[in-house]
């Protein structure tokens, strides 16, 4: 019996440990809770839409009026930004201020991104957090902020 | 035939030793290791007895090893249950959500659902506009301490 219930915790544990690795921690940023918030504007796209940006998912937060916001994704991007094959990051004022997080893929072409700007640090009043999914290189990401 | 009759005296020794709890962990090595050596017709009765008894311990230890398969593939089935139970009962609001369906293109401002291709995708390109603000300061401010390096270092 003692042996079974060491085996049933190690068997959990390690489900567990697996399922934490294959989610992003800002998913549950993504979950539809600020939807409904007047200040908030989130964005979803997939597929067709995107394909001429070599892209299959685009997912994002833009937050204005709410410099708190900031307390809540920043905790969580980082956590995400630390496993990133590739960042750009700079700091305003002690705090994150610009993030752009590449994670290649292992043994696929797509890439996924993370985006993050806080312009509170700059005068301005909005946080923006973005999520891209596809085949799309960091310079094709960056012509499209020239859009 | 005389190396036989000095082996069985000295298993004997050690048996009569071992039965009354008068042997040494090394004593019961030499014991066991005589045991395994000896051709069962060169032991006295004694000594086949004894042999046997050590026989029925070994195929029992080996069966124990063999339990240990069955442990693992218990385990095993509990972390494909687990593994599944997770993937399956997980909100959906943490996944679906998170990647949209195909085809979706949809927004919601300000706690309004946008439904219009144009609008959201003019809301994507002006949320990138604004990062890109902090692309743009990010190389500004390295070409900037790249200048300040040079100016040192001149």
């Amino acid at each position: 019996m003692k042996r079974l219930i060491i085996l049933i915790f190690v068997s959990l544990t390690a489900v567990v440990t697996m399922s934490a690795q294959s989610e992003m921690n800002i998913a549950p940023l993504f979950d539809g809770r600020y939807r409904a918030n007047p200040n908030v504007v989130e964005t979803i796209i997939r597929g067709s839409k995107l394909e001429k940006y070599d892209l299959s998912d685009y997912h994002a937060l833009t937050v204005t009026g709410d410099s708190g916001f900031a307390a809540q994704v920043v905790p969580l991007v980082t956590a995400d930004g630390s496993k990133a094959t590739d960042s750009e990051v700079s700091y305003r004022k002690g705090q994150l201020y610009y993030a752009f997080y590449t994670f290649t893929g292992r043994n696929q072409p797509q890439n996924t991104y993370i985006l993050y700007l806080n312009q509170w640090l700059k005068g301005g009043d909005k946080i923006v957090l973005i999520y891209m999914k596809g085949e799309a290189t960091p310079s094709q990401i960056k012509n499209l902020f020239k859009h | 035939m005389k190396n036989n009759i000095n082996q069985n005296t000295e298993i004997e020794r050690l048996l009569d030793l071992y039965y009354r709890g008068e042997t040494t962990i090394e004593q019961e090595r030499q014991l066991k290791s005589m045991l395994a050596a000896a051709p069962e017709r060169s032991l006295t009765p004694e000594g086949m007895a004894a042999k046997a008894t050590k026989a029925y311990f070994d195929v029992a230890r080996s069966r124990k090893r063999v339990n240990w398969r069955v442990w693992i593939a218990a385990a095993a089935s509990i972390a494909v249950i687990c593994a599944l139970g997770v993937t399956f009962l997980r909100s959906p609001a943490t996944t679906d959500d998170f990647t949209p369906a195909e085809g979706e293109c949809i927004a919601y401002v300000n706690g309004v659902q946008v439904n219009s291709t144009d609008e959201v995708m003019d809301l994507m390109a002006d949320q990138l506009r604004i990062v890109g603000d902090g692309a743009l300061d990010f190389d500004t401010s390295i070409d900037e301490e790249m200048d300040t390096f040079n100016e040192i270092f001149q």
